[in-house]
């Protein structure tokens, strides 16, 4: 009977150990993160009051801020971003997409060079494996034929 | 009784119909603020026009520059004061979107129910559930597994791992808001981790309409 118990007691907090493990994935310091975009809250905040503000007419007007910011002059992407598009490493949007997939890459992450060179080597990575596996079923379909004609 | 039976069943089928609820269009106003890998900071502010039976992605952004974006099938269209200014190949990538799995009902499993991905374990401690999902083996050299946590059955977290199990991604949904019966997040925290640094992004969205009846040349943006 102490063994059963024990092994339940055992499995149980097993359980609720893997739990608590997964579910410190999910953990977010929301205060750093609000912390990092304290600069960008107040710019957000001057866009809200002024609908004709523009990047174009803020480095007029204020060069300064747009400078001490260093803000950048493209819009992102309201889709997915960061390092995977879409949460898709870049790699496989070349190696799927071929140079469509770079293209995404390019554009998706706001023009990262670094990322699209990673979905290019997918793309050459998808072209080799092609031309092999083309060379592999054409060298199985001339031994057939010849196995067949011998 | 046969007739008597009949009428019962239109009756429970007209009563079912009336309570479920069609969503097909949603436009919100939208604010991204990220900073890039070299450390610049990025705002970018709009409006977002989306009917997903056009599904046509139209975005007004008004902040850093005034342009029109529009993603159909795998185009995507920058325009600005009606011309288009360039046209980039792309995959069909509105059914993915946030805006779309929501209108479906499908933002609960992020998609990935109606994905290759295969749930592996479920977890579970009260009203809080995680889930492991695992692509299929053909993908597994390019995919890693992805974890999702769910509370009172709403999407709240999202881990992308690499396929050596390193967490690359995360994405939260904050702030449910539910407008004319659909649930939404008002803001997304997206964090990604480049060489152990995690770079953020986090997007708002306020005045949400849904099912909107005017407009619908905004949501059927013609491309000039």
């Amino acid at each position: 009977m102490k063994r059963v118990v024990f092994t339940l007691v055992t499995v149980f907090f097993m359980g609720a150990s893997a739990f608590a493990s997964n579910a410190d994935l999910f953990k977010l310091d929301y205060n750093a993160v609000q912390q990092e975009f304290t600069e960008l809250n107040v710019l957000a905040d001057m866009v809200e009051a002024n609908h004709d503000m523009t990047y174009s007419t803020l480095a007029v007007t204020d060069a300064g801020l747009v400078e001490s910011m260093s803000l950048v002059p493209t819009a992102a992407m309201p889709l997915a971003g960061g390092d995977a598009v879409l949460g898709i490493p870049s790699f496989w949007w070349g190696c799927a997409l071929g140079i469509v997939g770079v293209g995404v890459v390019y554009f998706l992450t706001d023009q990262d060079t670094e990322e699209a060179k990673k979905a290019l080597w997918g793309c050459v990575a998808g072209s080799v494996a092609g031309v092999v596996l083309y060379f592999v079923l054409l060298a199985g379909v001339l031994g057939s034929a010849a196995a067949t004609a011998g | 009784m046969n007739k008597l039976l009949l009428f019962l069943g239109l009756f429970i089928g007209v009563l079912t119909n009336s309570f479920s609820q069609d969503f097909f269009r949603l436009k919100t106003d939208f604010t991204i603020k990220s900073k890039t890998l070299d450390g610049k900071q990025q705002l970018t502010v709009g409006k977002i026009y989306y009917d997903k039976n056009i599904k046509k992605l139209v975005f007004q952004i008004r902040f850093p520059e005034r342009e029109t974006w529009v993603q159909k099938d795998t185009s995507l269209y920058k325009i600005v004061d009606g011309k288009v200014v360039s046209r980039q190949s792309t995959p069909d990538v509105a059914g993915l979107t946030i805006y779309h799995l929501a209108l479906n009902g499908d933002l609960a499993d992020y998609g990935l129910k109606k994905s290759k991905m295969k749930i592996i374990d479920v977890e579970k401690d009260g009203n809080k559930i995680i889930s492991t999902w695992s692509p299929p083996p053909e993908l597994k050299e390019s995919f890693g597994s992805i974890l999702m946590l769910n509370v009172n059955q709403q999407l709240v977290g999202i881990v992308f791992k690499n396929p050596e199990g390193e967490v690359v991604s995360r994405q939260f949904f904050r702030n449910y808001l539910t407008i004319d019966g659909l649930s939404f997040p008002q803001e997304l925290v997206k964090e990604t981790i480049v060489d152990g640094v995690k770079y953020y992004e986090v997007t708002t969205y306020k005045n949400m309409i849904i099912n909107e009846k005017d407009n619908s040349d905004k949501y059927d943006y013609k491309i000039p």
